[in-house]
Parts: C-alpha cells; sequence; structure tokens
C-alpha cells in the first residue's frame, strides 16, 4: 500500500531509545527488539539496575521514559525505590505523559530539592518533610532535567536518536513523519538536512516551527526562511501553535461542564491575541500554521481568531491544520470545514487514556464523543489521525486500529458511532494525514507522477479482522523508489 | 549550586504580571532607568518582544539583550526555571531578576516554582491592570477565571491607565479589586511610574537616597521615611504590624538588631512579609514607602517603638 504518514510525531522518540523504557505496554525499539511492558515497582527496579550495570560510566544519568504508573493501582515510584538502583549517579524517571518526571535522591540533591520547607503542588513531600522524588509539570521538572540528560534541546539536535527515528518508521511503515514542535535551532537544521539527504536514509521529516522564544513577526520571517532551505528529504516552513495543554494533564482549555472530577479548568499557552496576530501573518504570508488545541474551548477559540484572521487576509488553500483537537463538537468540526480547516485526531489516546477520560477528565459521556473520527469526515473536514509519539507509540496501523474499533486498554467500545472503516482509516493514515502537510500532491497514494513511497505489509489490511489491523507484520517501506527491509534495519 | 547560600545572598526575584496592554513593558524600562547601580536581569516570556527601549540597549547577543549598567534582557524560551538556573551562571551574579510573565501566566505559580529554586528568593509579585478595560477581561467567557487567578496571590496591584478610564470605570475597578482581593496592595499609576523600590529590592544602602521622584503626578503620590533602630526589636511582631491592611505601607525594608542579638533583615511586601539572617555588618535601618495621602511618620516612629525588646 501507499508508504504510511504520521502526520503528529516528535522525532525525539528516537533519542528517547537512548533511555531505558519504562512503559506498561510492550514496546519495539528501532532494532526491533520488544520491551516487555513493566507492571511493577519491582519489574522496574530490575531492568533499572541491569542498566546501572551496563552503564560503566558512574558519574553518567541512568535516564528512563514511556513510564505510565495510572495503570498500576496505588502503588507510587519514590525516590526510595530508585535509590535501590544508584544512590551515586542522578536517575530520572519521565512519565508516558512527559509532564511528570521521577528522580532518585542524587538526583534531588544536584537540583537542589533536597530540603525541607518546600512548598509546591508539584512536589509532593514524604513523612520526614523532604519531596518524595515525583516532580510534576514542566517548571517543576525543569530543576532536574538537566541533571538526567532530558533538556529539550539536546534532544533536539541528537543526530543518533534522528537516525533511530528513522528506523522506527521504515519498521512501522512509515515514509514520511513530522517533528511537529521543533525549535530548529540552526546546528540541528543542517543535522537534519545532511542526514535526509543520504542516500540510506529512509523516511521523509516534515518540521514545524515552534511559536516559543521569538514574537509572531519573527516567527512568521523564521518560517519563510526555513522554508528557502526546504528539501525533499526534509520539509520546512510551516508552523506550531500551541494554544492550551493536555486533558490527561487537566490542562486543557474545557467549556462549560468543564473537568468531570471538578479540577480547575485547565491554562492557556498564549495570549489569543498573539494566536490573532499569527494566525493573521501566516494567512498573509502563506505559511501552513498547525494548531494544538486539546480542550473544547481552545479549540473554540482558535476558531474564532482563524475566522477573523481570514476575514483580513484570505488564502483558499490555507489548510490550517487543528492537532489533537480532541473534544471538538459537531459544530465545531462544521465550523472547521466552513474555514477550510483540517482536523488531526489523536485517536491513540482512546486506547491509552480512553477508560481514564472515562472516569475523571471529561466523563462517559464526553469520552465518548472524543477524537471524533465518524463526525468529523461526515461532516467532511479532511481528517487524520495521529500517535503524538513519543506520547504513544509510533505505529500508523495501530492508530488506524483505534480509529476503528475504539477500545479501551480495559476492553469497552468508547464511542461506538465515532468508529470509522478500515478503508476510511487506512485513508486517514495516508492522503489525510498527506494533505493536512500539503504533500498530498506527492505522496499519500500509489499514482502516476507521485513518489514511490509504499508500506510493504506482510497481510492484506483490507482483508483482515479489524482486531487485528494493529498487528499486521510491516515487511519494510519502499521510499522514493529505495527498498528498505525492516530487517536490515 | 552551593548548598550553604546564605539566605541574604539569595537572588531577589520579582514578577510582573497581568493581561496584555496592561503595562508590564513600561513598568520595566522603568526599572531599568531606574536601576540605581544594580545589575537587574529581566527575563521576558516566550512570545513578546524582548521589551527594552532603544536607548537602553547597550548591544544585542543572539537572545540576550545588554542594557546599560550592567543589566540584561533576555527571552526564556522553553522554561521560565531554565532561564533563571542559566542566570547562576551569569557572573558577576546579578541583585535582582524581574520575571515578565505572559499574558495568560499565573504569576502566583510561577511565585510557588521560583521558591524552589536554590539561589534565589521570592521579593514580590506585582500585577498590573489596565483599569479601563479590566472588567471586560473578567466578563470574558475565555479569560475570565485566569484574570481572577492572576490576580490572586498579588501582593502589589498597579491599576495602571487611570487617565484613560472614566470615573465609573475606575470606581468600578478599584471595588471589584479591593473587594475580591483584600490582601492586595493596590496602586493607582497612569504609566505605571511607581518608585523603583517598590518593585525591586534596592538593596542595604543606608536610606540616605531620596525617593524616586518624577513630574508624574502618580509618581510624586509616593513617599518614604527612614527609621534608625539602635535597639533590639521584636521582628515578627513588627513585620506583622508593618504588613497590615489598616496601615497600608506598600513596601519596608530594614535591618535590625533581633533579641538574640543577631542582625536581621526584614522585608514586607504588601501584606506579607520575610525575615532572614544576615551575616554581614550593615547599620541598623529602615526603610517604608507608602502613599503620601494617608502618611504620618510621627504615628509610624511610634508604632515601631511599641516593638523594642
Amino acid at each position: 500500500m501507499p508508504g504510511l504518514v504520521e502526520a503528529h510525531s516528535h522525532v525525539m522518540q528516537g533519542a528517547f531509545w537512548k533511555r531505558v523504557y519504562c512503559g506498561y505496554f510492550d514496546r519495539m525499539d528501532p532494532e526491533g527488539r520488544v520491551w516487555p511492558g513493566l507492571t511493577t515497582i519491582d519489574n522496574l527496579l530490575v531492568r533499572l539496575s541491569k542498566a546501572d550495570r551496563e552503564f560503566e560510566d558512574r558519574t553518567k544519568p541512568l535516564a528512563g521514559w514511556g513510564f505510565d504508573p495510572l495503570y498500576w493501582g496505588s502503588e507510587r515510584l519514590q525516590r526510595r525505590h530508585l535509590d535501590q538502583v544508584s544512590t551515586s549517579r542522578p536517575i530520572g524517571i519521565l512519565h508516558a505523559s512527559c509532564h511528570i518526571l521521577n528522580v532518585n535522591t542524587k538526583t534531588l540533591k544536584m537540583a537542589g530539592l533536597l530540603r525541607s520547607g518546600l512548598k509546591h503542588p508539584g512536589l509532593p513531600l514524604g513523612e520526614d518533610g523532604l519531596p518524595e522524588g515525583e516532580l510534576r509539570g514542566h517548571e517543576c521538572m525543569a530543576l532536574a532535567n538537566r541533571h538526567v540528560g532530558f533538556m529539550r534541546e539536546e534532544l533536539a539536535n541528537d543526530e543518533f536518536g534522528f537516525r533511530q527515528f528513522a528506523k522506527q518508521c521504515v519498521r512501522t511503515g512509515v515514509t514520511t513523519a513530522t517533528d511537529l514542535a521543533a525549535v530548529l535551532p540552526d546546528d540541528a537544521v543542517k543535522m537534519m538536512l545532511r542526514v535526509t539527504a543520504e542516500q540510506d536514509f529512509p523516511v521523509r521529516i516534515a518540521a514545524m516551527r515552534k511559536f516559543i522564544n521569538l514574537t509572531g513577526p519573527d516567527l512568521i520571517r523564521v518560517a519563510r526562511e526555513l522554508g528557502d532551505l526546504s528539501t525533499d528529504g526534509l520539509r520546512l516552513g510551516s508552523i506550531k501553535v500551541v494554544a492550551d495543554g493536555s486533558i490527561q494533564g487537566f490542562t486543557a482549555r474545557l467549556c462549560a461542564p468543564g473537568y468531570f472530577n471538578g479540577a480547575p479548568n485547565g491554562i492557556w499557552y498564549m495570549p489569543r491575541e498573539h494566536i490573532e496576530e499569527v494566525s493573521r501573518l501566516a494567512l498573509k504570508e502563506n505559511v501552513q500554521m498547525h494548531v494544538h488545541t486539546n480542550g473544547d474551548q481552545a479549540t473554540q477559540l482558535v476558531l474564532e481568531c482563524i475566522q477573523k484572521s481570514l476575514k483580513k487576509h484570505a488564502w483558499s488553500d490555507h489548510r490550517f491544520t487543528m492537532q489533537h483537537c480532541q473534544l471538538a463538537s459537531r459544530n465545531q468540526l462544521k465550523k472547521m470545514r466552513e474555514l477550510g480547516l483540517c482536523a488531526n485526531l489523536f485517536s491513540n489516546q482512546i486506547f491509552f487514556w480512553g477508560d481514564l477520560h472515562c472516569k475523571y477528565t471529561v466523563g462517559p459521556k464526553r469520552a465518548r464523543n472524543m477524537n471524533a473520527c465518524r463526525s468529523a469526515l461526515d461532516i467532511g473536514v479532511p481528517t487524520a489521525i495521529h500517535s503524538d509519539a513519543p506520547i504513544t507509540p509510533l505505529s500508523p496501523l495501530f492508530t488506524a486500529w483505534c480509529a476503528v474499533n475504539r477500545l479501551t486498554h480495559s476492553g469497552q467500545v468508547l464511542g461506538k458511532h465515532e468508529c470509522i472503516t478500515i478503508d476510511e482509516a487506512l485513508y486517514a493514515i495516508t492522503m489525510g494525514a498527506a494533505y493536512t502537510l500539503k504533500l498530498d500532491s506527492e505522496i499519500g497514494s500509489i499514482e502516476k507522477g507521485k513518489r514511490a513511497d509504499f508500506a510493504i505489509l506482510e497481510q492484506d489490511p483490507t482483508e483482515v479482522d479489524i482486531k487485528n489491523l494493529k498487528d499486521i507484520e510491516v515487511w519494510g517501506t519502499v521510499q522514493d523508489g529505495r527498498v528498505f527491509p525492516a530487517s536490515e534495519q | 549550586m552551593n548548598q550553604e547560600l546564605q539566605q541574604s545572598d539569595r537572588i531577589q526575584v520579582t514578577i510582573v504580571g497581568g493581561y496584555l496592554g496592561a503595562g508590564k513593558t513600561t513598568l520595566i524600562n522603568h526599572l531599568l532607568r531606574n536601576a540605581n547601580g544594580k545589575r537587574l536581569a529581566v527575563l521576558v516570556n516566550e512570545f513578546g518582544k524582548l521589551p527594552i527601549d532603544g536607548d537602553l540597549i547597550e548591544s544585542i547577543e543572539g537572545e540576550v539583550i545588554n542594557v546599560v549598567g550592567g543589566c540584561i534582557c533576555c527571552s526564556y524560551g522553553e522554561s521560565m526555571i531554565s532561564g533563571l538556573m542559566d542566570l547562576t551562571d551569569i557572573k558577576p551574579s546579578f541583585d535582582c531578576v524581574v520575571i515578565e510573565a505572559s499574558g495568560v501566566a499565573i504569576p502566583g505559580s510561577i511565585a510557588t516554582t521560583v521558591q524552589l529554586l536554590d539561589g534565589f528568593s521570592l521579593n514580590g509579585i506585582i500585577t498590573i491592570a489596565d483599569c479601563d478595560t479590566l472588567l471586560d477581561f473578567v466578563e470574558d467567557p475565555y479569560l475570565s477565571d485566569t484574570i481572577k487567578t492572576q490576580f490572586a496571590h498579588s501582593d502589589i496591584t498597579i491599576v495602571n491607565k487611570t487617565d484613560l478610564a472614566n470615573e465609573e470605570t475606575h470606581t468600578a475597578v478599584i471595588d471589584w479589586l479591593s473587594q475580591n482581593y483584600p490582601t492586595t496592595q493596590l496602586i493607582e499609576t497612569c504609566r505605571t511610574i511607581v518608585p523603583p523600590e517598590i518593585a525591586l529590592d534596592l538593596g542595604n544602602d543606608s536610606g540616605q537616597r531620596e525617593l524616586f521622584q518624577s513630574n508624574d503626578s502618580h509618581a510624586s503620590a509616593f513617599t518614604s521615611t527612614s527609621v534608625q533602630l539602635e535597639n533590639a526589636m521584636d521582628i515578627e511582631r513588627l513585620a506583622e504590624a508593618l504588613a497590615s491592611k489598616a496601615l497600608g505601607l506598600i513596601r519596608v525594608k530594614g535591618f535590625m538588631k533581633s533579641g538574640d542579638g543577631t542582625i536581621k533583615s526584614l522585608q514586607t511586601v504588601g501584606r506579607r512579609w520575610e525575615i532572614k539572617p544576615v551575616q554581614k555588618q550593615v547599620p541598623c535601618h529602615m526603610v517604608l514607602i507608602g502613599m503620601k495621602s494617608n502618611w504620618n511618620p510621627q504615628s509610624l516612629q511610634s508604632l515601631i517603638a511599641k516593638f523594642v525588646v
């Protein structure tokens, strides 16, 4: 079939594999090795201790990622557990959500946090009045990130990680992927340009410049300059704007009635005026914009901003894309169609956090309407679906399975009325995704004049039982006419 | 970082919050202009322009603007905390840091995090309200809760641009703020012209310096008194008294002997107060800043005298 397109991922997924996988679910690494999921603290400590022994430089940090204790019940990881692995080197374990970090005593010391008298909602204290080692939220995590190797700048310019990401793409049938929130410092751009130009680099990367660290007008200028550097292998020139936080982190902005468990509404990541300004300039300068919204209030606000901007600068084919857009209502989807927006929905959430959304965040009624692929397609919104790797695993066939079955981890079907067919899901992970990247004239289907990008599967996905869609083995890919067997990665 | 860092050596952090257009940038330029030889570092939020007036800029190096008088201004990008931590690598170190929060950030939550950082201590939270538009934002369904939370932990709230608002709006804003945030100290200005001592800890000079003056009628509405403190004081009770709402002092900074003979620093910002040990020898005195409209140096003197031990 056509090469698969992952329209919302982060290439730092590759660099994460230099660290220890600590997730609850089995996950395949770029070399094809499956790391079994960890279901108890003891399992976790055994894996970390083994990594500690193999990692000879005793001064270097030991880092883990993908940790997902939500499924563990009441058992909570504390620094005393991680101290059993090592008291001499810093240890940091990043949660799957990327919003919480667990550290050992050594890391706390290095971060200047092994003190009493600290008071912060993101820093739970033990009976001794000292932090337990859990750092919640980006600001708390920022105190320790540099000691355990989770600095975003480092991850952005990690060539090894970039190559690992590409290997993973081959294993999952992906021939075009995205780096959806890149800061794109010069050295990282140079590295990516060089590596993607290599004869045997197997994936095309579209990298969007994140709206951070500069003003709206500067962002548009930088995006246009980056656009001029675009090559076949590295597509630059579009931007990413983040409007709110995440639903499972209770930081997404929700319309009434708000969070199901009564948590206060989430937070805006930037003032409306900035979203408005940047959307206006993007339309004017023909720079494509991707906007992260999770909550329905954020989606509404962004729609209003874009509608206003479109009145000033019409661009018939802007294809601004709402990323995640998980709680979009039918009315909002209609508005998106009217304004010419695309939706890239986060179907993987249904499996990984669907049960949690029912119980805590939005309640069963709204959870059943989350990531409403059926509605989006019926209304006529150009739709893609995504993994947001490393938040959930990179694998478009798995994402398609989620959109087709809408099964949660506990096995319940969450909103049967929003299920889509296999054909529709396969379209979403090829042409649908390519359309949101404005690459649909080059990739996404097997047609004369298009690039020779194929995903080579061991079974025909249109003939398997819908329950087995995620289990289809990938032989490898053909990317731009070059053959890449998964077994050789 | 040095674990033994003395409390008094910590870099003082002032957080300036408020929605877009409230006057944060004007305040920051004003502070840079009147930093009085102190080294000031300004960290701005991730989407704003680096907000420095052209004539103050000495040079620009990447994301850092060098400002006359050894001050700098830089954008903190992904993480305000990382931005602060990076400042500790710069020598000589800064006397004060001002964080300009993004228009939708919650200054109180930034303050909570600053307090986790070794090497820094919170000087105060200043939230600025645009007198003319504040109540519109309070009604805005998207912003209402954010705006309300922004004032929740504000030590000093500057009601700015009072000249642009009509009388009725002006009164309504003051009423709304004083009813909902009884512990915040309200200050009214036209162009955020306030004595820099209100926003910054300008250190332990002997208190002889004149309070910042300007022709702006609002700036001249402030006044200060310097008090020599020869005797040991009951500092905690004094602090409570000086921070009381009834007294309405904007800021107090002083050094004094405590009952056990050690020297301590006392600082109040609106209703909040803080006492820290001091290692070096400093003259014992105190500067009090307030509004001319309710200023009575004699009664302040006698109030302070009550806490001599």
